[in-house]
């Protein structure tokens, strides 16, 4: 007699073998999810995934790899979703934004304290992962503003290096003797670079004026202020009036790397990499002048990692994170190119023989260095708001008080709307 | 037979519409909970959002000058292919093959062209005695008119429509024309045109369209170089100021609001493009 299958007992079985398998993956070991940005540093980052994996094989690592410049959005969308990664980079300007979904992982720091080994950090990097006594990331690299500068074209001037006592006069001094004109009139060599399409430079300069983006409580944009506005015309005036930084579209495309500009203002850490691969670049560091107010006004943010909120494998999560974070980790992040975060790391031979050779003046550029503004719109308000004036300015002449008087109007606008996601 | 087609349009169109539509009038931000917040963006859009008229503003002007010169492009070029040259069969290949390219892929390749200071066209240009060549990508000023050059490179699509209508024709009318001692021109505007009218009509009503939601072409520009919208927000499509508010704000209530009003304004368009149609194509009816 053939035997017709019963498909219900069938579906039944299937369902129970399949929650088997998942409960017994659950207890032999634990899944945890990283977001990865995928950089030129893959190769360090996975070799360093293997060391953890080995060390604990009782954690599944499963690394997804999103291109690094749709990390924003694919991080935002997970979370939008309901489905975060479990461990997720952050640290930065994105943090505001993502604070309600990152869990604090104080207890834990408390807790492996002694392991971590926080006096470690360089303070400027604790500072910057401590937001409000709580401690929500820890990192692996920071990002510093600073003054490079190439020595040859410095040497072939005969002008004195740049020093940490430099004030804008001084780098608008040097930079107006440092551009020099071919026989037909064009430049050939740029005094400094300047910075275009975020608020990496103008808002340095506010700072170092003394005026800020908005009030503490961020209800009010104060771009528009007498401080803020001689931040932003030094930052205009570098094209317009001293003429030793070229308009948008000017200069070569390559920027610093091209040789063809003996400062770069501002620059980020993360050029490193690429300026000691460029072999007749002769490049060093300095941190940036001061202002008016006596501020040097750059930013600090850091490359970290922080955990879900949401994660069901917080432990398993925090050991990756620790590791990360961890002498090893920062080793390599440090032989492949970024600043070490950790003073140990810092103080190894290889670090000080990489260039730039001034280390000296990251530390105190990191001691200057300001928080940006706590506010989840910070970004939105800066680059959509305020940006878009800023660059008629540059590329269209645009008068600083026109176009400040515009950005902090807009800013304001959207500040008084229920679409503003508020203050700290 | 239908069933499955209905179901799929209410399950993948219509009811993600109808969500859209529901949260726009929503503050979803992905952050918290949605609250219900009636027209408050719309208003905000309308009245406060200083990117919304600047975006409207782009796109209409990338519209019409995109449709005009697209149009005039792919039909002079049909006109031209239209008559027994040499290789003319390469030549209709070479034409319509920018149209099977990717748009994000032109969108690198011509940020490539258009760089200001290392690019293709201002290398030219600088070869033929412009000292100071625009700066295209980088300029406020010349960032749109590059968009609308390479918008009018994939003229292809329409130039194939309009050859298919050319071949159409009747020749008897156009060798009665030439016995009869007609000029060119009167042959065209006399028995061409007319007889185009109304492949002229679809081509305008798509390509209308399609630039009103003009999009990947500008975010590739803007990705490659100045940053998203282009210097100053010169290149910021409403579109693309969409995407943004949606994907890289996470405003999605406000964005929903614009995907709306990007609606309602299409249908209203191409309703008034069909009622002016009745004067001026051949066989649309009074």
């Amino acid at each position: 007699m053939r035997t017709r299958p019963s498909w219900p007992a069938l579906l039944f079985v299937t369902l129970l073998s399949s929650v088997g398998c998942r409960q017994a993956r659950q207890d032999s070991r634990h899944h945890v999810v990283f977001l990865y940005p995928i950089e030129d540093d893959r190769p360090m980052v996975e070799g360093l995934i293997r060391q953890f994996g080995a060390l604990h094989p009782d954690i599944d690592l499963e690394v997804r790899a999103v291109p690094g410049n749709q990390y924003q959005a694919k991080i935002k969308t997970l979370v939008a979703a309901g489905e975060p990664p479990d461990v997720f980079v952050c640290g930065d300007v994105t943090f505001p934004y993502l604070r309600p979904f990152v869990a604090d992982l104080s207890d834990l720091c408390l807790r492996d304290a002694k392991e971590i080994d926080f006096a470690d950090y360089y303070p400027a990097v604790s500072r910057a992962f401590t937001v409000g006594r709580r401690v929500y990331f820890l990192p692996q690299s920071f990002n510093v503003s600073l003054l490079y500068y190439n020595k040859k074209l410095f040497r072939q001037s005969n002008e004195p290096l740049p020093s940490a006592n430099w004030t804008w006069a001084d780098y608008a001094d040097a930079g107006r003797r440092l551009t020099k004109r071919g026989s037909d009139g064009r430049v050939v060599t740029w005094g400094s670079t300047i910075t275009t399409g975020w608020w990496g430079e103008w808002l340095t300069l506010v700072h170092g004026a003394g005026g800020d983006f908005f009030n503490k409580s961020v209800t009010v944009c104060t771009l528009d202020t007498p401080q803020a506005l001689t931040g932003l015309t030094f930052y205009r005036d570098k094209i317009y009036r001293n003429g030793f930084a070229p308009a948008p579209g000017e200069g070569a495309s390559t920027g610093f790397r091209s040789n063809t500009f003996a400062m770069e203002f501002g620059g980020h850490t993360g050029n490193w990499k690429s300026y000691r691969q460029i072999p007749d670049l002769d490049w060093d560091i300095e941190a940036l002048p001061k202002g008016p107010a006596g501020r040097r006004g750059g930013e600090l943010s850091l490359s970290a990692m922080g955990i879900s909120k949401k994660s069901r494998e917080r432990e398993a999560a925090w050991q990756f994170v620790k590791f990360m974070s961890g002498k090893v980790a920062i080793e390599a992040f440090a032989r492949f190119g970024y600043p070490a975060v950790r003073r140990s790391v810092a103080a190894m031979p290889f670090y000080a023989l990489q260039p730039p050779l001034n280390k000296p003046a990251l530390e105190v550029a990191m001691e200057s260095a300001e928080p940006d503004p706590d506010a989840p719109d910070f970004m939105e308000i800066a680059l959509d708001l305020v940006q878009p004036e800023i660059d008629e300015m540059l590329s269209e002449g645009l008068q600083t008080q026109a176009a400040a008087r515009r950005a902090t109007r807009s800013a304001d606008a959207f500040l008084k709307t229920q679409v503003s996601r508020g203050g700290p | 037979m239908i069933a499955p087609v209905i179901l799929g349009l209410a399950i993948f169109t219509y009811g993600p519409m109808l969500v859209s539509l529901g949260l726009s009038f929503t503050n979803d931000d992905a952050v918290k909970a949605p609250s219900y917040v009636g027209l408050a963006n719309y208003r905000y859009l309308l009245s406060a959002d200083p990117s919304f008229w600047i975006s409207v503003k782009v796109t209409g002007i990338y519209a019409a000058a995109s449709v005009t010169l697209g149009l005039l492009a792919s039909l002079s070029v049909a006109l031209i292919l239209n008559q027994d040259i040499p290789f003319r069969g390469m030549f209709r290949t070479l034409y319509y093959f920018p149209t099977i390219l990717p748009a994000t892929a032109s969108g690198v390749l011509w940020a490539f062209i258009f760089q200001p200071q290392d690019g293709l066209l201002n290398g030219l240009l600088r070869k033929v005695g412009v000292g100071h060549p625009p700066a295209w990508t980088d300029s406020p000023q010349w960032a749109l008119p590059a968009l609308v050059i390479m918008s009018v490179w994939g003229f292809g699509g329409a130039m194939v429509v309009f050859l298919a209508g050319l071949q159409d024709a009747p020749k008897y009318l156009h060798e009665a024309a030439s016995l009869d001692g007609a000029t060119a021109w009167k042959k065209f505007w006399v028995i061409t045109w007319p007889a185009l009218t109304p492949l002229v009509f679809f081509n305008l009503t798509m390509s209308l369209i399609g630039s009103l939601k003009a999009f990947d072409q500008a975010f590739a520009f803007g990705t490659s170089g100045p940053g998203v919208g282009g210097p100053a927000r010169a290149t910021l499509f409403y579109v693309l100021n969409l995407y943004e508010k949606a994907f890289g704000h996470f405003h999605m209530g406000l964005a929903a609001a614009m995907a709306w009003i990007l609606f309602v304004a299409i249908a209203a368009l191409t309703a008034v493009n069909f009622a002016v149609s009745k004067r001026w194509v051949k066989g649309a009816s009074a």
